[in-house]
Order: C-alpha cells, then structure tokens, then sequence
C-alpha cells in the first residue's frame, strides 16, 4: 500500500463579508499518495487556489478554518503554531505560483534569494549555501548558473523566472509541491518544457505534485489523479483514465464537451449555461443545479452525497445515485 | 469566387533600441517582410509565441500603429482600394478590434451604454434615439437584456465584459474584426461561449476575422486558414486542415505536438531554449537555434516561403523533403 503524504478530511473554510459569513470550502476530503501527481481542476472562482492556501497555512485575514483536519506525513496541521508552521513550509510543503513576474522580488538578485532560503532552512554556511544554489538552478534545466545568481528576476524569461521558483521550491526536497497554474503565463513550447521538468522531478526525487490547473488537457498529460472542484466542493474524483473516459457528474462532461477540438470543427460548441453561483448564493441543493442541464426537483432541494463509481473513483451527483449512466 | 479583403505586402515593423554609441542607431525587427491576403468571410489564425510579432501585426492592420514600410490594403464591395497610412474615417469605420483582456480594455469609469455609444459619436452617426436604439439591438445580439446598458463593467463577470468588447466592435457593422487573444484570458466553459457567438455573428453580418491566439486548439476549431509566426516572420501557412495535419515547418511540428490533448499519446518535439533575442538576431534561418533538424545550410542561407501544395506554403530548406 502506497503511503499517503497529504490527506485533507472534511475541510471547511469560512469568508467574512460585509453581508454575514459564509463557507468558500465545504467538505473537501481528498488524499495525495507518495509519488502521485494530482490534477485540480474547476472554474474560476470555485476553490482551487483557496484549497492551496489552505494547505499551506496562508489563509487571507477574512478567510478561516472552521473544520476538518489537514495531516501531511502524520503531522496535524491545525495544531501547529505559526512558528512551526512557518518551518514546515518551504522544507516539507512547497509552492509555485502562476505568475513568475510578481512571485519574485525584483530587487533582489537570483542567488540571494535562492541562498536567503537555503541559509534559513537548512543553516548551511555562505559558500556552501552558494554551491547548493549554483546545483539546484544546474537541476532545473538552466545553463550559465554560476553567472545566473547574480542577475536580476527583470533580466530573465518567464520560463526562466518559473524554473527559478522551482528551484526555490526544491531546496528541501519538499515532500509535497503545490503547483497553482505554473505554466499559464507561459509560451506552450516553454510549457511543455516546465512540463517535462516537473515530470522528471516526480520520477527522480518522488516528490508529490498538486498540479492546480484549468486547462484539462495538461491535467490528463501530466496527473495520475483528478479531483473537479465546483463551488467549493469536490464534485468528482477519479484517476485520469476513469475521469476522461467515464464522466459522470454533469460539470466534469460540460467541461469536456467544452474544448474546442479539430473534430468538432463544424459542430457548435457546448457550452454550461450560467456562472458559478456566489459564496452568498449556495443553499442546501446541488450546487451545480442551477446550470445543470439534468436538473430534477429532487436536484434543487437536496445536496447530493458521495457515490462510489469504483474503487477510485467518487462522484456527488444524483443521477448516478439511480445506477443508469446519463446520456451526456 | 475568393475575393481578396485585405492585402498585406512586404508589411515591416522596426523598433529602436536604445544604443551605447551616441550618434550609432540599432533597430529590432518586430515584423519583417509579411505577406498576406485576407480573403472576404474568412476566418484567417495568426499564431506564434509571445514576441514573434503576432500581436503588432494585429495593430497595423487596425491602425493603431503605423507600419515602417510596406503596404495594408483595403478592397471595398465597389471595388474601391483604401490605403491604411492614410488612416481614413472610412478605414476604422470597416476594421474594428477586439482585445485580449476584457478587464483592461473597458473603461471602468463609463456606463455600458457610454461604451457602446463612443464609436456612433466619433463617427457622428445617427441622433440620441437612433444610438439608443442600435445599441438596445446590438445587446440583444450578444445576449444581453436592455437593462445592462446603464451598469458599469466592475459589475460584469469576465466572458460578459468580453461580449460588451464583441458588441463595441460591432456597433460601426465592420466588415473586418481583428481579435487579439479574445478568449484567452476565459475559462474553458465560457471560452466556448465567446467563440460560438462569434461564429453567429460571422454568419449574420458576413463578417471576415483576423485570429490572434497562441492557442492552437482554438485557432484550428476556429479559423479557414492559419499563418504561423515565428520571430517576426511567417515561416507557415496554409489552410487550416492542412497545415494542421500536415505540417512541414519543423516549428509548426514542434508547436503543434506540445499541445496538451485528451486522447492518445504522441510523440512529442520539445524545443530547447527559447526565442533569440532580437537584438542580435541568428544568421540565416531564425530557427535555426532551435530546430532538430539544423545543418549548416540553414546557419548560412535564409529559406523564403516555397510553395508545398495548394494553399500551403513553408519556409524550410527540407520542407519539401519531409513530403517524400
């Protein structure tokens, strides 16, 4: 049995607003196994980056954790102090942002603020932190290193910036990497090459990824596992065959049926009809019911919970509660 | 039966840069040498990585910058030719724009209604109850109710705000509409909304599109005929089909197997490095830094656009080669 790294049980997070208190996240349970490369997927605004953020213990002011439990590697989370928590992350929980432009200080060259973490986290001396620096940045695919460290974030690329934070990201070995849309900003040739990188990483170091992405068709390149968020739940979980080939919540077969492909050239689009329903606007129903195309009454009154498809694969959806596949 | 809109020919695009030597001046070549025709109720893609010229290529043809040299024509229905230097009423009232960010693109200090109106006013169309009227219509078009006219854009969810740019666009009944990454900053699920009321309302105002995207999933759904940039050159282009399924252009190879797909594995090309930079542009084939298939050939010669078949061409020494 592969040994889990991160399992989130029944998470929920609160926002405050003007208008009262409301839940951004209900109910998010999910594992992550040593070595798996997780996919998130889902629209914006429904969660993806708030579960991350959650994770990684930098909740915003307004936003607070009101249930559930986080473990990463048997540690609890929730009863850490900031001070230990600040230790875990960037040692054992690392993190790459999508825009590597604002992720970086401007002001500081590359190597001192690569060496600024090897120094706190690891209290290796200045030259040896330097050599470290010098290895990692050779790691992640960058030529000229010894000359790179003392250049500025302005005088790179953006695939170069984001193969720098990654570089931050692995100074400890992390035992569980958060990637939030790395490669969004980027060219698709630099993409696949970020791709690549973060694919080699897993193989060689084993390091865990929780990929966060909208774009599903890296989702099915790169994970082994996909969790669809929807208006802060997970609606459907399933590994990446099961997911691709036998969609069963409605929103996960709208966002399929969604991409433009060159077989569809002729054909009209589909599209989900409506938005995701505000943080103020989510009842006791299904929340996809408002845009569900498969909508009954039963749909609008109650919350559907969680069907067990196979042995990895869950969806929350009524329909496939009475056993029939629907007709997407 | 195709019947020539736009004709672009040896389209340059130069830019200064700033020099170390006081009286020594030194250009970057943002476009070089374009030549294209963009036929009536075509949908024409331009693609390429970010600084390959896609997007200054876009504003020429709108007319918001001007060219270094070279010429942008405009055939009209009666067969008369404008000329876009001469920056005509005439011209912007035929070619409009859509663009990339729908947050930064509307002005956050105007009502819809303001918005929309700005083009009639500045082409002094129609009196106060005409606008109206045509503005009530075009909403109605885009999917809208009358009400939103009097909201501000803050109030609007991005693939709305991207249909009141689509709407702008149209207020002038353009007959060219140049959309510079219209979709690209949308989810999926709205994306596929945006692309379909833009095929509607190709088919209802006979419109001809000019596709900028760096997507090439949604230019092959999209466009009849694609243009692929690479370094301020087009190295590519052909009907879409075509060159989607039969690339010749190691970079359009490349490109087009790094897609990320739902489906079967394929092989993939992944390009080392990243684009030259500009200032010192590579000797002879501007691919030829990257490209798996470089001999000595290609540092030395510069390849031209050779025509492979029908409404294909591909500037590539072993373009042809591939075929065989």
């Amino acid at each position: 049995m592969s040994e889990s790294v991160l399992n989130v049980n029944n998470l929920e997070v609160n926002i405050k607003s003007s208008k009262g208190t409301f839940p951004v996240l209900e109910n998010i349970s999910f594992n992550i196994n040593k070595g798996e490369i997780v996919g998130l997927v889902g629209e914006s605004g429904c969660g993806k980056s708030m579960t991350s953020l959650a994770i990684m213990g930098l909740l915003p002011n307004q936003a607070k954790w009101t249930k559930g439990e986080i473990t990463l590697s048997s540690k609890q989370l929730q009863s850490l102090s900031p001070e230990e928590m600040r230790k875990l992350r960037g040692n054992q929980l690392a993190m790459i942002f999508q825009d590597p432009m604002t992720s970086l200080n401007p002001v500081l060259t590359i190597g001192y603020q690569l060496i600024e973490s090897i120094k706190l986290h690891l209290q290796y001396p200045k030259a040896k932190a330097k050599t470290y620096a010098i290895d990692l940045l050779t790691k992640v695919g960058l030529s000229r290193a010894d000359k790179l460290i003392y250049q500025y974030p302005h005088e790179l690329s953006g695939g170069m910036r984001q193969r720098v934070m990654i570089a931050m990201a692995l100074v400890c070995n992390p035992t569980l990497l958060i990637a939030d849309e790395p490669t969004t900003a980027l060219d698709v040739t630099i993409q696949a090459q970020i791709i690549d990188l973060l694919k080699e990483l897993n193989k060689k170091e084993g390091t865990s990824i929780l990929f966060i992405s909208h774009d599903l068709g890296l989702v099915h390149d790169l994970c082994d596992k996909v969790f669809v968020m929807y208006a802060g739940e997970i609606v459907e979980q399933a590994t990446v065959q099961e997911l691709f080939d036998n969609p069963q919540h409605p929103y996960t077969k709208g966002l399929i049926q969604s991409l433009p492909l060159p077989e569809k050239k002729k054909e009209r689009l589909y599209s989900i009809p409506g938005t995701v329903p505000g943080i103020h606007d989510r009842g006791q129903n299904c929340r996809f019911s408002s845009r569900c195309p498969h909508v009954t009454e039963h749909c609008t009154t109650h919350h559907p919970s969680q069907i067990q498809i196979s042995k990895t694969h869950v969806v929350h959806c009524f329909l496939s509660e009475k056993g029939g596949t629907t007709s997407g | 039966m195709a019947e020539p809109l736009i004709e672009i020919s040896n389209l340059k695009k130069d830019y200064p840069i700033p020099s170390k030597k006081l009286m020594e001046k030194k250009w970057i070549h943002a476009v070089d040498d374009i030549n294209l025709i963009v036929n009536r109720g075509e949908s024409v893609g331009i693609v390429g990585e970010s600084g390959c010229g896609k997007s200054t290529t876009g504003q020429m043809i709108a007319g918001l910058l001007s060219p270094t040299s070279g010429s942008i024509q405009y055939h009209d229905k009666n067969g008369s030719t404008m000329n876009v230097m001469n920056k005509t009423k005439q011209y912007h009232r035929n070619v409009q724009m859509i663009f990339q960010d729908p947050y930064a693109s509307l002005n956050p200090r105007h009502r819809i209604s303001k918005i929309l109106e700005e083009p009639l006013r500045i082409h002094k169309i129609g009196n106060k109850s005409n606008r109206k009227k045509k503005i009530e219509d075009i909403l109605q078009l885009v999917g809208f109710t009358p009400d939103i006219a009097n909201r501000f854009p803050h109030e609007l969810s991005g693939g709305q705000r991207q249909r009141i740019g689509i709407a702008r666009a149209l207020m002038l009944n353009p007959t060219l509409v140049i959309a510079d990454e219209p979709v690209s900053a949308l989810d999926v699920s709205v994306q596929s909304q945006i692309l379909n009321l833009m095929k509607d309302l190709q088919q209802s105002f006979d419109l001809t599109y000019i596709f900028i995207s760096h997507d090439l999933h949604v230019v092959h759904y999209f466009c009849d005929k694609v243009a692929v940039m690479y370094f301020g050159k087009i190295v590519e282009m052909g009907n879409v089909d075509e060159l989607f399924y039969h690339p010749t252009h190691p970079y359009t190879k490349a490109l087009l197997s790094v897609i990320p797909t739902i489906g079967k594995q394929k092989e993939r090309i992944i390009l080392q490095g990243e684009v030259p930079n500009p200032e010192s542009p590579p000797t002879g084939c501007t691919f030829h830094t990257r490209c798996p298939l470089a001999t000595d050939l290609c540092r030395t010669a510069q390849p031209t656009l050779q025509t492979i078949r029908e409404n294909h061409v591909s500037a590539c020494h072993f373009a042809m080669k591939g075929e065989e």
